[in-house]
């Protein structure tokens, strides 16, 4: 049989799409991207999608502007898991399954999700670009914890900068060149977004002051957001809508490689395309994708594709969950599913001494990032901190502090003076931690299926001794900085200890890595440094499935580096397996 | 006095927001759909309590003489039974104005219809999140005082 495709990727999001972007643009590869979502990508569904922000009223709410998509029923996601273990284990409808014995003094519930779209999770992403620093590459090697990566900090450099182009990253060179070691061998395409009225006054109150024994630095961070016209996208407006939708595309998403990759005549989408099965041929290669086509016609469909190569990048949850459901494919390290990590966060909040008008800008432009590495590693994790610019962000809206009002008794002529009084005080420092890649943080198939018959994931998740040591340090350094700069924590502000379970409140920052472990050794691990799984030479995976460590950045740009790194690797081996048997 | 009359001096009363609502007349012209819209998705979302709590001040609010809509008005209305069964209401009134959003009794978000007009943005010297009118970093200023 003929092969109808040299190249089928699975998922659209910015892995997805920058592989089919990239490797369009090596060869005139016949390209199919099957992705489950069915969205359009146009500026005037962009349009379309923030207004119906307005009606969902849910700002900061990843899903809200996508309530109106078909998908949702047929391609679901976890829109309600930002919940404690009981609260989902209790609600049937969770897309999210549990362990039978998992209780909340057991275990903990993963709260990470994802959008199931045509462009994936960017669109739902901050855009804040952090690299990673040299010692996230060997954590195991420098502190005794975690993995290593098979490659290091000096080998993905030159994949940073090209990603930093790519995806239109604006920083600071001489604030973060050298970070930890982490050398920039290029300066960023554009200069740091301005730093807001808020950050302004915060570094008048804390730079260089030594907190917990660190100096304190205000770096600006570096974030897929323009700061000046880049890639005939606009300059950011301040619209403070990043999450989950810049308005204006100043803040990259995926469908800006997407729309260049389908610009190409041998590149093609297929949306509303859920994958159910990687099929292998007796040489051990994967030679046919079978998917649900469930927009087509009234009843879904199922239907088969034959590629030469596979790449699969649909996240860190469908990616091992379709390995897992073809047979437990690429398996034979028993890693698959396991290694589940993300960045486990919490937010202090507070009201600085005086005014400094959030809500105006980016939500986040600033961070402190002084805490992510130190031989304190080996026993706890290091953490990222940043400065909000968005009152106090997910932990509380503006109406959080009108309630408080009200609840005071504060009605009539003393309401808005008080409001003019308060909202524009609100403050949150945000830190975000490292959890180790731990054999039994894990993702399986549950007996529970969704509405196409397929099964859900199934969790078993705790965050661990080592991740608790880093918040509680996160906390007790927040805690000083409001100090230092007269802030006082507000009373509605979570405890960080949860007495009702004794275990930690925290938040996610969606942020899912590690269920296709990379690693040299393919007793141990499922891909190979080049992303190329160990067990089945034409299946590559892409995506933060692969990530060894967490560390403390925001995955994107670590994904695209990687990504665009193995796009040059497949588009040098393609030729090993099947290739061009068409 | 009529529904609207009524709900148009209650909202002060409860917000605060005199002049946007009834002092200023060409903001209280602006404001008079925006208020109609209001007690039709109030009405739907609490059948019983809206029309209670509206009651209760249009009894008050009708004495002779006329009393002034004022906080001693809002006190005289807080001191009620009817104001203490119906509280909830109350502050979804105070959020309808503020965020042209507000909440049902089961927590769950319900759109008023005019975000962009929602009255806490210029009190807090920002603009509705989602739709700044203003030009690359303007965010690193203090913002400009806004008159009432």
């Amino acid at each position: 049989m003929h092969n109808e495709y040299d190249i089928i990727i699975i998922g659209s999001g910015v892995a997805g799409a920058l592989t089919a972007w990239k490797l369009a643009q090596l060869d005139n590869y016949k390209i199919l991207i099957l992705e489950a979502g069915d969205n359009g990508i146009s500026n005037g569904q962009r349009l379309q999608f923030h207004h119906m922000m307005d009606t969902q009223g849910n700002r900061g709410d990843p899903f809200a502007p996508y309530k109106d998509l078909e998908s949702r029923k047929y391609a679901p996601a976890a829109e309600s898991s930002q919940r404690e273990l009981a609260d989902q284990k209790n609600d049937p409808n969770n897309y999210y399954d549990y362990f039978q014995d998992a209780t909340p003094q057991n275990s903990d519930p993963f709260k990470a999700s994802y959008n199931r779209m045509v462009g994936g999770s960017t669109w739902a992403w901050r855009g804040n670009t952090p690299r990673y620093i040299p010692s996230d590459f060997h954590l195991h090697s420098e502190f005794g914890v975690g993995r290593d990566w098979p490659l290091d900090y000096n080998e993905l450099e030159q994949w940073y900068s090209q990603a930093e182009w790519e995806l239109g990253v604006s920083g600071n060179h001489d604030e973060l060149d050298g970070l930890f070691g982490g050398y920039r061998s290029q300066p960023f395409p554009m200069p740091g977004i301005p730093l807001g009225y808020s950050d302004l006054k915060i570094k008048e109150k804390i730079e260089g002051k030594t907190i917990r024994g660190k100096p304190i630095h205000i770096a600006t961070t570096p974030q897929a957001r323009n700061s000046r016209v880049f890639d005939n996208r606009p300059a950011c407006e301040g619209h403070s809508n990043c999450i989950p939708l810049c308005p204006i595309q100043a803040k990259y998403d995926a469908t800006v490689h997407l729309r260049r990759a389908l610009e190409h005549p041998n590149v093609e989408l297929r949306s509303g395309a859920v994958v159910t099965r990687l099929e292998k041929g007796y040489d051990g290669c994967v030679n046919t994708v079978h998917y649900i086509d469930w927009k087509s016609s009234e009843i879904p469909q199922e239907k088969s594709i034959r590629g030469s190569l596979v790449v699969l990048a649909a996240h860190a949850i469908e990616t091992p969950k379709l390995l897992l459901m073809s047979g437990n494919l690429a398996n034979s390290s028993d890693q698959v599913g396991r290694n589940l990590m993300d960045h486990i966060q919490f937010e202090l909040i507070a009201m600085f001494p005086e005014p400094i008008y959030p809500f105006r800008g980016p939500q986040s432009v600033t961070a402190i990032e002084d805490f992510r590495d130190g031989a304190f590693r080996s026993q706890r994790s290091a953490f990222r901190m940043t400065i909000g610019n968005d009152g106090w962000g997910r932990a509380g809206s503006p109406a959080t502090v009108i309630d408080g009002l009200l609840k005071e008794g504060k009605y009539g002529s003393a309401l808005p003076g008080a409001i003019a009084e308060q909202i524009p005080r609100m403050l949150r420092l945000s830190f975000s931690t490292e959890m180790l890649a731990e054999q039994t943080n894990r993702i399986n198939l549950s007996d529970k299926k969704d509405v196409l018959g397929i099964p859900r994931p199934r969790f078993n998740f705790d965050i661990g001794a080592y991740v608790q040591g880093g918040l509680r340090e996160g906390y007790e350094t927040a805690k000083e900085l409001f100090t230092v700069m007269g802030a006082t924590i507000s009373p509605t502000a979570k405890p960080l200890e949860n007495p009702q379970t004794g275990r930690m409140n925290w938040n996610t920052a969606a942020h899912i890595m590690g269920t296709t472990i990379m690693g040299d050794d393919p007793a141990n691990s499922v891909v190979d440094r080049w992303g190329r799984a160990h067990d089945v030479p034409n299946l590559w995976i892409a995506g933060s499935s692969v990530f060894a460590t967490s560390a403390t950045s925001n995955p994107t740009l670590t994904i695209a580096a990687l990504t665009l790194r193995m796009a040059h690797a497949i588009h040098r081996e393609l030729g090993g397996c099947n290739a061009k048997d068409k | 006095m009529d529904d609207k009359d009524a709900f148009l001096e209650l909202s002060a009363l409860l917000t605060g927001l005199y002049d946007a609502l009834l002092n200023d007349p060409e903001d209280r012209a602006l404001n008079m759909p925006i208020a109609e819209e209001y007690i039709r998705r109030l009405k739907g979302t609490f059948p019983v309590k809206f029309p209670a709590l509206l009651d209760a001040y249009k009894t008050l609010a009708t004495t002779t003489p006329k009393p002034s809509v004022d906080d001693a008005l809002l006190a005289n209305l807080r001191g009620t039974q009817v104001f203490k069964d119906n509280e909830v209401v109350a502050k979804q009134i105070v959020n309808v104005w503020y965020f042209s959003q507000f909440k049902d009794e089961k927590d769950v978000l319900i759109d008023g219809g005019f975000y962009e007009r929602g009255e806490v943005w210029s009190r807090i010297k920002a603009h509705p999140i989602g739709f700044s009118t203003q030009l690359h970093g303007y965010w690193s200023n203090k913002p400009k005082p806004v008159s009432d």
